[in-house]
């Protein structure tokens, strides 16, 4: 009787894959988070730096720590991760329709020196178009399961956090006293549904772990 | 010969919604930037319109036959908008169609409203929802009429030699995943149930 000995080669094939695919990513992760964090900072201001920093800095913790045995999550957080780019992009129209980018420099005159800070233009340019771009291609990673996706589903709801944080401060702290700021609003709606992402990513994240 | 089976009730609301939808949109735009850009939108509605009645509308397919090049053509799409938007795309069609279309309509509509929709649709997709297979018909066909007219037509309008025109380079990409898309849609059997929502683990 004969034996068929492909399938002896086969099992150490997809671990060495599946970590292959996690360190391409973590590295890509983190050379993204350095680059827009500096970028954020140099074109944006130093509050705006931090809060990149801040979002980025979350998503790699959230994603390594939950990324034990290198398996992917489920994607069960789809949704939630659509809901929150959506409303990502009411908070994005919310600051735009009230000139946030110009009272984020008001704000914080300190943190401007001349030749900084975005202008309406940019924040278009930069945030509504070019980054949700990039959270959409995040969005197609996130449903075939890649590590990246799964990063980019981090980032996605620990920058909608960050940003929302950052509407606050600016509206709370500002150097103009409490007053109302584009993305106070619906900033606490996508909070939310970005809260719940997390939420969601963690628990699949253990049902995967358990599963294995 | 059999009819086709009647279409449920979440189906026929979807298509009301559709069929009010579109004049108000196509209103709301014309009064903005005319005729010429109502013409080149919402004709890619209506036939989106047409044919999701005439094709998928008993049937959404498969969401992993559509859903990658949906969001793959919106990705695309979205690049392409930023480079209209850095040329300014709006001024340059106002001129060309003699319309009065500025720089902030075309955020609030362009850039605001219909990605915002766009997006909300991959959970449409996903779902299996008759509306999110709308509107990928909308979008699919919208890319592949609406895009090469950056090339063969608005640089024609404003005479003289061929030349560039806000949006013409990266106008073509997005047309590949959304045949690709309508290919899929076309081509994948007609499934009963809303089993398949996530593509099988490798």
């Amino acid at each position: 009787m004969r034996h068929s000995t492909a399938v002896h080669a086969a099992p150490d094939r997809q671990p060495l894959a599946v970590y292959t695919a996690r360190l391409t990513s973590t590295v890509f992760a983190l050379a993204a988070t350095v680059t827009v964090s500096l970028a954020a900072y140099v074109y944006g201001g130093s509050p705006l730096g931090v809060t990149v920093l801040g979002a980025s800095a979350l998503a790699l913790a959230g994603w390594l720590a939950t990324a034990r045995g290198g398996a992917v999550e489920n994607g069960s957080a789809f949704n939630l991760l659509v809901l929150t780019t959506v409303a990502l992009m009411l908070v994005y129209a919310e600051q735009w329709s009230t000139g946030f980018p110009a009272v984020l420099i008001r704000s914080f005159p300190a943190a401007y020196p001349p030749g900084t800070g975005l202008s309406g233009h940019s924040f278009i340019a930069v945030f509504t178009l070019a980054g949700m771009a990039m959270l959409v291609l995040g969005l197609l990673g996130y449903y075939h399961r890649l590590p990246i996706g799964e990063f980019a589903a981090w980032f996605t709801f620990s920058w909608t956090l960050c940003a929302t944080i950052l509407a606050y401060v600016t509206g709370l702290l500002g150097s103009h006293g409490p007053h109302y700021v584009g993305g106070l609003a619906f900033g606490p709606v996508a909070s939310i549904f970005a809260l719940l992402g997390i939420r969601r990513l963690v628990e699949a994240s253990s049902e995967t772990g358990s599963a294995r | 010969m059999t009819r086709a089976p009647r279409l449920d009730r979440e189906t026929r609301l979807s298509i009301a919604l559709v069929a009010v939808f579109i004049p108000t949109y196509a209103t709301v735009l014309y009064l903005q930037a005319g005729l010429m850009v109502v013409g080149i939108v919402c004709g890619a509605m209506v036939a989106g319109f047409v044919a999701w009645l005439r094709t998928t509308v008993r049937y959404p397919p498969a969401t992993e036959a559509i859903l990658p090049a949906y969001l793959l053509a919106l990705a695309l799409f979205l690049f392409h908008v930023l480079e209209e938007f850095q040329f300014g795309f709006a001024a340059r069609i106002a001129t060309a169609a003699h319309v009065h279309w500025t720089e902030v309509q075309f955020i609030e509509v362009i850039v605001l409203l219909g990605p915002t929709i766009w997006i909300a649709g991959a959970i449409g997709i996903y779902k299996r929802h008759p509306l999110g297979n709308y509107i990928a018909w909308f979008f699919f066909i919208g890319m592949i009429v609406g895009e090469p007219t950056h090339m063969l037509v608005f640089p024609f309008m404003e005479g003289g030699r061929y030349h560039y025109f806000p949006g013409m380079w990266s106008a073509l990409f997005p047309m590949a995943p959304a045949a690709y898309g309508i290919y899929r849609m076309l081509a994948d059997p007609r499934k009963g149930d809303a089993q398949d929502t996530l593509p099988a683990v490798s």
